[in-house]
């Protein structure tokens, strides 16, 4: 109970800055509401922000507990599976997917995103055994360098009218919302939290260094069956709004502040930060430019830039490493 | 075993190395010509040999008849003249000039992971260029260095900032990791700023991603200046270099102040990046791979190493520049492409090399 307790004050928060993001925007829908048209007003807000709204709940909610699972498994306080390149797979995936076959549905742009975050996360998975915590970051940046590449290649066999839709769509973009959209996400996203979150609790060992771990009875299964889910979160993520850096790192960094430490402890609390700063980035990027809409993976890059540098300058990232 | 102190097998084998080094010269200049010429040849229209023979010999004839009146060239010369030739110049220059930065930085640093790109120079240099093309300041072409220039310093005296802050940790994957971090975050300012003014978009979108398609013919007597001068000034530098990374300490006995080598150093490579990015926008782990693959061929010498990346950077850029038209004569392919699909895994392959544990 306790717990809940200290962790109230984030689910204010994250109320708050929901309430912010409905009754804030080009149009007043507040106001709108209190006058004689408040039908417009209900329909402005369940048609247009309520989709994008629980789009990026779902993103942010995924992301966060990805770079939480990714954090714990590798020992690395500095991996994100936007910075390891595996957003960037997925994102080759669904793209290929799109380009492929226009007319499919949602679940099979996020069956292959998955395919292409897993294929990502089984290189990474492989040179965390064999470097350290800093050298995988530099391994990840150099990965998610040339997807990108591969990424503009394939985007110039693209219809010209296309591009600049990937183009917003691969900075990470909420601006395509729609209903239905929003609710197969998140119908897709639940299992996979609800089944992370299971997996967390068994991860405590992990804050000592693997070999610790196995000994105080982690079974491997569970390892793999993290990075599993870390990989499909991502690629939920992707699917709902493009390659989006960033979120995974700072969620769980954000966190911690709470003074919590095992992996279990911490999940809520990630979870709630990656709501929150998924939602406020796109208020943000909705309103501050107004009428321009800023994809809202700019905000987070340029915001989170400065906490990584901060973070990596305040002290060094865990020397565990996966040996 | 034996064999390595006979006499007569150590003069084999030496004058097996002196033929080795005169063919990897030979091989680096016939590799130079072929691009030079593929880069010529290839694109919309493809042109052929005969094409490049006639526009030559008709380019002097038509020196000596200009007096009498104006002629009608055909359209493969116009290309070659107009389109072709401004292009591989744009292409030799910067592709030596990020060549040579990346010599000198991975010389200075002595670590083989750095090059303007991976340490942000690049993008902050492209940010500063898009920024003043989103002001609407008129480009001229000392406006357009000089922008670069300010962006490359910008971004080069935050990194010195950020690295002087952090002194208990000065281990070099930390400044790799900033230099990264920094170049994700000016690649991101960009993007915002290019969206927020749409208009700019199109007009610089091929610019951005790094292309030699739309360079002003104008440009080219400032960088080939630029380009020439640092080159020959980073020849000069080469001792000092030496010294200064064999110890600080012997070099100031020998009379050569630290300080100052690391100054000119620096000041080249900025003017280097700035130049390279003002006309062919940001183009990638060129700057990287160049220095590698130099070393793998000549050796660590100080000045064969600098000629052979010199070399192999003009090669590299005309080469991706003339196979990308080539294979795909008329969707404008950014020559940044291949090389950041050759650079990255070789970038991944050092860091493996490096930090294996």
């Amino acid at each position: 109970m306790s717990y809940l307790l200290r962790h109230s004050w984030l689910v204010a928060l994250a109320l708050i800055s929901v309430l912010l993001y409905l009754f804030n925007g080009s149009a007043d829908t507040l106001a709108l509401l209190l006058s004689e048209q408040s039908e417009l007003a209900w329909q402005l807000v369940m048609e247009l922000r309520v989709p994008r709204l629980l789009l990026a709940i779902t993103a942010g909610a995924c992301l966060a507990c990805s770079g939480l699972l990714l954090q714990t498994l590798t020992g690395n306080h500095l991996a994100d599976p936007g910075i390891l390149g595996i957003n960037q797979g997925a994102a080759i995936a669904v793209l290929c997917s799109v380009m492929l076959l226009p007319e499919q549905m949602l679940v099979g742009q996020a069956l292959a995103g998955a395919t292409g975050s897993l294929l990502t996360l089984a290189v990474i998975g492989w040179l965390s055994q064999r470097l350290s915590p800093v050298a995988l970051i530099l391994c990840g940046i150099g990965l998610s360098a040339l997807l990108s590449a591969l990424l503009n290649l394939l985007m110039l066999s693209a219809e010209t009218h296309q591009i600049g839709q990937v183009l917003t769509w691969l900075s990470g973009s909420l601006s395509g919302a729609y209903q239905e959209k929003a609710l197969w996400l998140l119908a897709m996203a639940l299992p996979v939290l609800m089944l992370s979150i299971l997996l967390a609790l068994h991860l405590k060992p992990m804050l000592l260094d693997q070999h610790t771990a196995m000994a105080l009875g982690l079974e491997s299964s569970t390892r793999l069956y993290c990075l599993l889910a870390a990989g499909v979160l991502s690629a939920l993520a992707v699917t709902a709004v493009g390659a989006l850096a960033f979120i995974g790192l700072l969620a769980p960094h954000l966190a911690r502040f709470s003074g919590e430490k095992t992996p279990a402890a911490l999940l809520l609390p990630t979870l709630l930060w990656g709501c929150i700063l998924c939602v406020l980035a796109d208020l943000i990027a909705r309103t501050l430019f107004a009428p321009i809409q800023l994809p809202f993976g700019l905000i987070i890059a340029i915001t989170g830039v400065p906490v990584f540098i901060f973070l990596l300058l305040k002290k060094p990232p865990a020397a565990k490493v996966l040996s | 075993m034996l064999t390595r102190h006979h006499p007569e097998a150590t003069a084999a084998s030496g004058l097996f190395n002196l033929i080795r080094q005169y063919a990897i010269w030979l091989i680096l200049i016939t590799v130079l010509l072929a691009s030079v010429l593929l880069s010529l040849l290839a694109g919309y229209p493809q042109l052929s040999l005969a094409d490049l023979y006639l526009s030559l010999v008709s380019d002097t004839q038509s020196l000596q008849q200009s007096i009498q009146g104006p002629i009608q060239k055909p359209i493969q010369q116009l290309v070659l003249t107009e389109l072709r030739f401004p292009r591989l110049i744009a292409g030799l220059l910067t592709g030596a000039a990020m060549g040579c930065a990346g010599f000198l930085l991975q010389r200075l640093s002595q670590n083989p992971l750095t090059s303007p790109s991976t340490l942000g120079v690049t993008q902050g240099s492209a940010l500063a260029l898009v920024l003043v093309f989103i002001l609407g300041i008129e480009m001229s072409p000392v406006m357009r260095f000089s922008a670069a220039l300010i962006g490359a310093l910008f971004a080069g005296g935050l990194l010195l900032v950020l690295m002087l802050a952090n002194r208990q940790r000065n281990d070099t994957s930390t400044l790799i990791l900033l230099g990264a971090l920094m170049a994700s975050f000016f690649a991101a300012l960009t993007t915002s700023m290019l969206l927020l003014e749409q208009h700019a978009i199109n007009a610089i979108r091929f610019w951005l991603s790094g292309s030699l398609a739309f360079v002003p013919a104008e440009l080219l007597p400032v960088l080939a200046l630029i380009c020439l001068s640092c080159f020959a000034l980073s020849y000069l530098m080469l001792p000092g270099i030496n010294l200064v990374t064999t110890g600080e300490a012997k070099a100031s006995s020998l009379g050569i102040s630290p300080l100052r080598v690391y100054l000119v150093v620096l000041v080249l490579i900025l003017l280097l990046t700035g130049a390279s990015v003002a006309v062919t926008g940001p183009i990638l782990f060129t700057g990287l791979v160049v220095p590698h693959l130099a070393r793998l061929l000549v050796g660590v010498k100080a000045s064969a190493h600098l000629s052979a990346s010199l070399l192999l950077g003009a090669v590299m850029m005309t080469l991706a520049d003339g196979l990308t038209r080539w294979v795909a004569p008329e969707t404008p392919v950014s020559p940044s492409i291949p090389m950041a699909i050759i650079g990255a895994p070789w970038f991944m392959w050092l860091v493996y090399q490096r930090y294996r544990t």
